[in-house]
């Protein structure tokens, strides 16, 4: 049996090839519901899919990859995904609040009742957003 | 050597002057060399040369071994701080 050099690698091969498998029986089963651009459609996404697997798979398998892996998934690839993270979170956020403001205004011209919904979502993205910017600070605060 | 005090590295801190460039030509040694020595990836090395990352304790001290110097002297720290001091 070969062995397995870099484990996070193999691990999303193997995910993506479980999806690739699971897709493409969907797409078979409901073959006579699809109409031929979704066929299409479904069974590029799933060939892609599978050949990310495979490509995963591949180099999670090769020492030589793994190593290349491992020295591209470095301390400064790990700050950039974490500031990434954080940075389009907080856009989202303003966003939101932006949308909110946004919809109370067309709200207070239009009195469409249509925008109160689409206010109810936005706010409760909003709320959700908060909450999970005090939860996470508490946990971050306790952790470090 | 360029050095840029007051400019801001990616860590929203103040770009810290270092000799990684100086002492990594003195060795002719290449940025792909040095990255595949201390285990990460060349464009890490750009970033630490140009003054925009600022790299962990550990990653630091790896450096600072293969050019057998210290962290102190690699990262000019005394300099660095009195500059920040300065800067204030």
């Amino acid at each position: 049996m070969k062995k397995v050099y870099n484990k996070k690698g193999f691990r999303s091969g193997l995910w993506f090839l479980l999806l690739a498998t699971i897709g493409a029986m969907v797409t078979m089963l409901r073959l006579n519901d699809l109409d031929i651009m979704g066929i299409i459609k479904s069974s590029l996404m799933y060939l892609m899919c599978f050949f990310i697997g495979i490509t995963h798979l591949y180099r999670s398998l090769n020492s030589k990859r793994s190593e290349e892996d491992e020295r591209c998934d470095d301390e400064r690839s790990e700050l950039v995904g974490l500031k990434a993270g954080s940075k389009s979170f907080t856009i989202c956020f303003i966003i939101s609040l932006i949308l909110n403001v946004f919809c109370i205004l067309l709200y207070a011209f239009k009195r469409i009742e249509a925008i109160l919904y689409i206010y109810i979502g936005f706010g409760i993205m909003s709320s959700v957003m908060f909450i999970t910017i005090i939860t996470t600070t508490l946990y971050y605060d306790k952790k470090c | 050597m360029k050095i840029n005090y007051h400019r801001h590295n990616f860590h929203g801190g103040i770009e810290l002057k270092n000799k990684v460039r100086e002492l990594r030509t003195s060795s002719s040694m290449t940025q792909e060399q040095l990255a595949k020595l201390v285990n990460v990836s060349s464009r890490t090395i750009i970033s630490l040369e140009k003054g925009k990352y600022n790299p962990s304790i550990m990653l630091a001290y790896k450096i600072s071994v293969v050019f057998n110097t210290t962290i102190e002297d690699l990262y000019c720290l005394k300099e660095n701080l009195q500059e920040e001091e300065n800067s204030k």
